[in-house]
């Protein structure tokens, strides 16, 4: 039987293979613009990020996470990707196996130990409206994270509604029946895809402009927007500093923006007055990379999330799942 | 043809596809047997969750749930990506079930 060491290495090594190439380039690239006064962080950069995060989505904090600090953001995920697979192999016994321990070491104290979902019965009303509510609670998730730059939610939100949905189906209906089966190499991999996913999508901001997860999908700093839309502002202030590398085509630039942003286009009419014009104002702007962030946020929370409920609760051997 | 109103459109029509797609992909981990009853629930429930939640901001479409551009003033609108994720979560339990 192959064993979980053999079953994931291609994609372990694919991934390692994946981060190492997107840290190396950034790397390289940081330290080849060591001493150039271009690079530094200048004062004011809130207040004018703050003066353009409009032409992104009306979400102003998805914006903040994964736009303007999109990087710190890669590396909190991976935080909670390493910690969830940390905790259920240092810790996940599952509260099913712990039962053995109990009647082999003559554990006493019912406290210390739950009790084991599969002796539970679950009442009339939560048999029946049971799968529905985890269904619905699934599909909330999936609203979340599809509407996250544009309203409340995203990602993190979305990983651990659909987790609460997941958990929520274990406790009604216990481990032999709950007809919410995640398996947990399902789980493995969703989080690894979305892990993975962001940090890939690091690259087109770091060809096309030099920065790592640089939003070319919406570029707020100017220069040209969707292609087709016929919109193009021209933003006040200081001139344009974060402009396309020099060295990049600039007819592969609008090409990759019109790729990435243009599914997201939104129209908004603002009943304020803008640097677009007095009200009512007509505003059409993309969040670029951010729904696709939020969606590969929203994989890793989920499998990292019922990665740990389900190891804790059925352990992490294959024969404990059957 | 009206470029910019085509392409918001098909934009407002972006979180209901992936709504099925990734109500698709975890309808697929429903196991166990679904009724008729059941699948109406949901059905039900899921409308008018739908319903509730409204839809997203500055939607104005009829695939981005909006019933303005149909009739002029109404004030009914649905969660797209939610009925999305309620369909395709359905289909993907069903999908899983045959498989």
């Amino acid at each position: 039987m192959m064993s979980d060491f053999e079953r994931y290495r291609d994609l372990r090594l694919m991934m390692a293979a994946a981060g190492l190439v997107v840290i190396a380039i950034a790397l390289a690239t940081a330290l080849m613009s060591v001493g150039d006064v271009n690079v530094t962080v200048r004062r004011g950069v809130s207040t004018g990020y703050n003066y353009l995060v409009r032409t992104l989505a009306p979400n102003n904090t998805a914006n903040w996470v994964y736009d303007y600090r999109g990087f710190d953001t890669c590396l909190e995920s991976m935080i909670i990707y390493l910690g969830a697979f940390a905790s259920v192999l240092t810790l996940g016994r599952g509260i099913i196996k712990m039962r053995g321990y109990r009647e082999r070491e003559g554990y006493e104290e019912e406290a210390l130990l739950p009790r084991e979902a599969e002796d539970t019965k679950p009442t009339l009303i939560l048999r029946y409206f049971g799968l529905p509510a985890a269904m619905l609670t699934t599909a909330y998730g999936i609203y979340v994270v599809t509407g996250g730059h544009m309203s409340g939610g995203g990602g993190f939100q979305s990983g651990v509604i659909i987790s609460t949905a997941f958990l929520l189906a274990c406790l009604v209906y216990g481990r032999k029946e709950n007809p919410f089966k995640f398996r947990r190499d399902f789980l493995v991999k969703l989080a690894s895809v979305g892990m993975a996913g962001y940090a890939l999508l690091a690259l087109p901001g770091l060809i096309l402009t030099g920065y790592a997860l640089y939003n070319v999908g919406a570029n707020i700093w100017g220069g040209p927007y969707i292609q087709g839309l016929g919109v193009t502002y021209n933003f006040p202030g200081p001139a344009n500093p974060y402009s396309p590398d020099p060295g990049v085509s600039m007819s592969l630039y609008p090409l990759v923006q019109t790729i990435i942003g243009g599914p997201w286009v939104m129209h908004l009419r603002l009943n304020e007055a803008t640097i677009f014009g007095g009200p009512p104002s007509d505003l059409y702007i993309t969040p670029g990379t951010v729904p696709y962030i939020n969606l590969a946020e929203g994989f890793n929370v989920t499998g990292a999330i019922s990665l740990i409920i389900l190891v804790f609760l059925l352990g992490w051997r294959e024969d404990e799942e059957k | 043809m009206n470029w910019t109103a085509e392409l918001v459109r098909f934009s407002e029509a972006t979180p209901l596809l992936l709504g099925i797609i990734l109500g698709v992909l975890f309808g697929v981990q429903y196991g166990g047997k679904l009724n008729s009853k059941v699948a109406a629930t949901i059905l039900v429930l899921g409308l008018a969750a739908a319903f509730v939640l409204g839809t997203f901001p500055y939607f104005s479409t009829l695939p981005g749930g909006s019933f303005e551009s149909v009739v002029p003033g109404a004030v009914i609108s649905f969660a797209n990506s939610y009925i999305g994720g309620v369909i395709g979560l359905l289909i993907g339990k069903v999908a899983s079930r045959k498989g």
